[in-house]
């Protein structure tokens, strides 16, 4: 288990996010948050969304700042190097992925 | 003892017997993994015979060469053969024969789940090949999409010839997950740890990884269209609460990561062969173990690309558009690894480094296309056209094709102990090459005037004429290039010269072994010290062919490897593995029998044959283990280590977490679709609701924890050398069990409304039953604990079968939970007290 969260940490995190966020979206235009507009363009779905996201990049920029750094469990550089790309790529993926949470969301 | 002597009692231990007794029970993996490619070779040739069916159809308009119903069979049975029965396999068999022996192992984990999963895959196809045969061959696309394979559109059985075909292949996909994960991560030479394993173990780790949770989806929607096939409830079914896109999101949630599946291994082949053909060292393993484990995981975020016409929200759109143009990085950061390997090196143009570049040039063409058919707008303008057929073509025959045939070539020698001719297989790799590109670049134009896919013809003066043409002319050039490498393959075989034991100077394990491998594999292990064992140490083969590495002589008649730390690689046990059986093949014969009882409609056979598959594994497990505490044994070179069953963390150990991975996978799935009805499905909430009393629910959920309290003081008990009380502990448990399972049961039939009027009542069926039937696993394994204890198999040191009972009932009993709160938590405001 140790292995898995040293070495997958940060691709976990994507993971989870990328449910949440999708499952939130699913959710809210279940609930019909999307129907309607609070300000702006912008409706009751971004603003459940928007901060979900900017929790679930926290919790990724908080894997990678420990991603790789535990050599007790990751002895080999390679192993190191591997986990920091994880890391990286769920912090990145999460930014790309979830960006779109800031266009005014309608369950078009 | 001389090398001779040595191989002569390993082989009389690991040897296969002669004649069809071999072949039936031969649970070798060199034997299986050939068998599989072979295999798989044979249903490409197939599937191949029926592409050439379409293009010689489409070649004109108006083509009256085969009809519509024959012309949906064939594309039906070609997209299915060539995924399900060819590409997966063909990996698998490459990684079943190669993984040994590239981590200095004498076989996999589980021999006789290799040896199951190919009869399985045996069984299986043949359903599909008979039906084929017979006329009777699915022609619902190789997708299978709702409402076009309902009862209502699909009366026939062949849509049931391909949800249980392809399911029973699938249990031999899963079969081979499991093995190759636990092998990779357990079965490997001491001293290999993670960062020494050679490259092409990782790729085929994490390919593994992802078919372990990619195919349980794809599992669950087969199995509960074909119960609404069946017996008429309506998962699908929008008229009662069903809906036809959670068939696409369960089987795009397989689909997509699979394309990723298929694609992986082939790298993994282009990263081993490569920097032999250039003769410089890989560079950048770190950077590719860590883009492969990204793009294990990003694979499984882009599935609704599949289904962008479909109508769901613009914001999903957005959020799996991103994803989907963003899953390139990963794949881009392998292909800068692979030229700069290159740019250091000193690339030889021989063969396998030929079709290597033509993979550079296919494959990108393919990255390119998908990158554009990532983007909404163009997504829409192509979707369903031959743009799209183009565009996978490239990505699957680029992506895959070419690198196995690369890897054909480069481990010819280690297959056949031969080498080929060069000159017809630069012909052959010409024709294809050629053939290849004149059928798919010109099939995106055909796509991009408008030519939707899976039409068995189209009129004149469209402008798609010439296309069609070029294409299907293409294809067939491209078929006598595939014919030229098979004849290529056989001559080499029957006249090629003999190869020498490193043909390649190559710096990989599987160079050490002897020319043609023995049955063994290796008559001692090696420790490894770095990621090329052969680059230094040039006479290594000679050294453990003589027995001075590890286990170099056969003790009591056993088949012994060593069990390694997962991460570091130290020695951590002796894997005693089991010899050849005849178990597989017949287990594999009552799973069939499931299976066909299924499909002809003999629905009392079916829980019949379950029993028989119950009780054959029960036997599966028997002949295991041991009666006496060993401690540690010699290994030669100054190490000693304890058999398996005495070692913590065992190979069945790990493999029960995998196949419990494997099965929360199936169950979260079979969640997600319940909160999907549930959320988008027309007529919900349903117009009856469950009602649950807190008498029922409390009596389940007190059975559930008595279960957990009587096996927590079995264990231990057990672990302080109380066996006798370990044995009640483990009767109490068996006895709560039985409670929770027939009270989840009365559960149901109390208060659940029935199956076929909604989709409601369907699906909280579905779990139930799911709840129930591991309830009744659990009692099994316990009950087989029980029993173990009983015949003095057990004891403090001998712990790992109350290890593996732990984890299945654990889940087991979780499971119970999950479903009970799942059920009764919507309808709580309806509780009566």
């Amino acid at each position: 288990m140790a292995l898995v969260t040293r070495l997958f940490g940060g691709l976990l995190v994507w993971a989870a996010g990328f449910s949440v966020i999708y499952g939130a979206h699913g959710l809210g235009c279940g609930l019909g948050w999307g129907e309607r507009t609070v300000l702006g363009p912008f409706t009751p779905l971004n603003a459940a969304l928007i901060p979900l996201w900017l929790a679930c990049l926290l919790v990724a920029a908080w894997a990678l700042r420990h991603a790789g750094r535990d050599h007790a469990v990751l002895r080999e550089p390679a192993l190191r190097r591997a986990a920091v790309i994880g890391g990286w790529a769920g912090l990145v993926g999460l930014v790309v992925m979830g960006a779109p949470v800031l266009l005014p969301a309608h369950c078009l | 003892m001389s090398a001779l002597k040595l191989h002569g009692e390993l082989d009389a231990v690991w040897g296969v017997p002669r004649g069809w007794r071999g072949v039936l029970t031969s649970v070798n993996h060199s034997d299986l993994g050939i068998r599989f490619m072979v295999a798989a070779g044979i249903y490409f040739a197939i599937g191949g015979v029926l592409a050439m069916l379409i293009r010689a159809q489409l070649a004109t308009p108006r083509s009256a060469f085969i009809g519509p119903e024959i012309y949906n069979q064939v594309f039906t049975m070609h997209g299915s053969l060539m995924m399900f029965m060819f590409a997966i396999p063909f990996f698998e068999g490459l990684a079943m024969y190669m993984l040994p022996k590239l981590l200095g192992s004498r076989d996999l984990a589980f021999p006789r789940l290799s040896a199951y999963g190919w009869w399985c895959y045996v069984f299986g196809g043949s359903i599909l090949l008979v039906a084929m045969a017979v006329g009777l061959a699915p022609d619902g696309g190789w997708f299978m999409y709702t409402p076009l394979a309902s009862k209502t559109y699909t009366p026939g059985i062949n849509a049931d010839v391909w949800l249980l075909g392809i399911t029973f292949v699938e249990i031999s996909a899963v079969c081979a997950s499991i093995e190759i994960t636990v092998s990779v991560l357990k079965l490997r030479a001491p001293g290999m740890s993670l960062g020494r394993m050679p490259i092409f173990a990782w790729y085929i780790l994490v390919t593994a990884l992802m078919m372990v949770v990619g195919f349980p989806p794809l599992i669950l929607a087969s199995t509960l269209l074909e119960i609404e096939r069946a017996f008429g409830w309506p998962f699908f079914d929008p008229q009662r609460g069903g809906n036809p896109l959670l068939w696409q999101h369960l089987f795009w949630l397989f689909g997509h990561p699979e394309v990723y599946i298929i694609f992986l291994p082939a790298a993994g082949v282009v990263s081993t062969v490569l920097p032999v053909m250039v003769r410089h060292t890989l560079l950048g393993y770190g950077w590719i173990v860590g883009s492969i484990l990204v793009l294990g995981f990003f694979s499984f975020g882009l599935w609704v690309h599949h289904m962008f016409a479909t109508g769901i929200p613009h914001l999903a759109l957005a959020l799996f558009s991103a994803a989907s143009a963003l899953v390139a990085v990963p794949t881009v950061v392998q292909l800068f690894a692979w030229l700069a390997t290159m740019w250091a090196g000193r690339p030889q143009m021989r063969l396998p480094m030929l079709y290597i570049a033509g993979f550079f040039f296919n494959f990108l063409l393919g990255g390119l296309t998908g990158v554009m058919l990532a983007m909404v707008p163009f997504n829409w303008q192509v979707h369903d056209t031959a743009f799209v057929t183009a565009h996978l073509h490239y990505v699957l025959i680029g992506g895959f094709l070419f690198p196995m045939l690369a890897g054909l070539y480069y481990w010819l020698p280690r297959f056949t102990a031969r080498r080929s001719h060069p000159l017809l297989g630069q012909l052959g790799f010409w024709l294809i090459f050629v053939g290849f590109n004149v059928t798919f670049l010109v099939m995106h134009l055909t796509g991009l005037l408008g030519m939707p896919r899976r039409v068995y013809t189209y009129e004149p003066g469209l402008g798609w004429e010439w296309p069609n043409l070029v294409s299907s002319l293409g294809s067939f050039v491209m078929a006598f290039g595939f014919a030229v490498v098979v004849i290529d393959g056989g001559l080499a075989i029957v006249f090629g010269r003999r190869s020498s034991r490193n043909p390649w100077r190559a710096s990989t394990l599987e160079w050490a072994l002897p020319m043609p491998a023995p049955s063994y594999n290796l008559a001692s292990l090696p420790h490894v010290e770095s990621r090329e064992p052969l680059d230094r140490r040039h006479k290594l083969a000679q050294i453990l062919a003589m027995g001075e590495g590890y286990l170099g002589r056969t003790r009591e008649g056993l088949r012994e490897t060593t069990g390694v730390e997962v991460v570091s690689g130290r020695v951590s046990e002796i894997v005693i593995l089991p010899g050849n059986s005849w178990l597989p093949i017949v287990t594999a014969a009552a799973t069939g029998a499931f299976f066909l009882a299924l499909l002809l409609g003999y629905y009392w056979l079916a829980p019949i044959a379950l029993l028989g598959v119950a009780s054959l594994l029960w036997r599966w497990a028997a002949p295991l283990g041991a009666r006496a505490d060993l401690g540690p044994i010699d290994i030669g070179r100054g190490a000693s280590a304890p058999p398996h069953h005495e070692a913590a963390e065992a190979p069945g150990w790990w493999g029960s977490v995998f196949a419990l991975v494997t099965n929360a996978t199936f169950f979260t799935s079979l969640l997600f679709g319940y909160a999907f009805l549930a959320t988008v499905g027309p007529g919900w909430p349903p117009p009856v609701m469950v009602q649950p009393s807190l008498l029922t629910g409390g009596v389940i959920v007190g059975a559930v924890a008595l279960a957990f309290l009587a096996e927590g003081f079995a264990f231990r008990r057990a672990l302080a050398g109380d066996l006798g009380s370990a044995g009640t502990g483990l009767v109490v448990a068996i006895v709560a069990l039985l409670a929770s399972m027939l009270g989840l049961l009365a559960f149901g039939w109390l208060g659940l409304p029935s199956p076929r009027d909604h989709a409601y009542g369907a699906v909280t069926w579905v779990m139930l039953t799911y709840a129930a039937l591991h309830a009744f696993i659990a009692l099994v394994v316990l009950a087989f604990v029980r029993r173990r204890i009983a015949a003095g198999y057990v004891s403090r040191a001998r712990m790992l079968e109350p290890r593996v009972a732990r984890l299945w009932l654990r889940y087991g009993l979780a499971a119970m939970l999950i479903v009970l709160a799942a059920i009764a938590l919507p309808g709580a405001a309806s509780w009566r007290w």
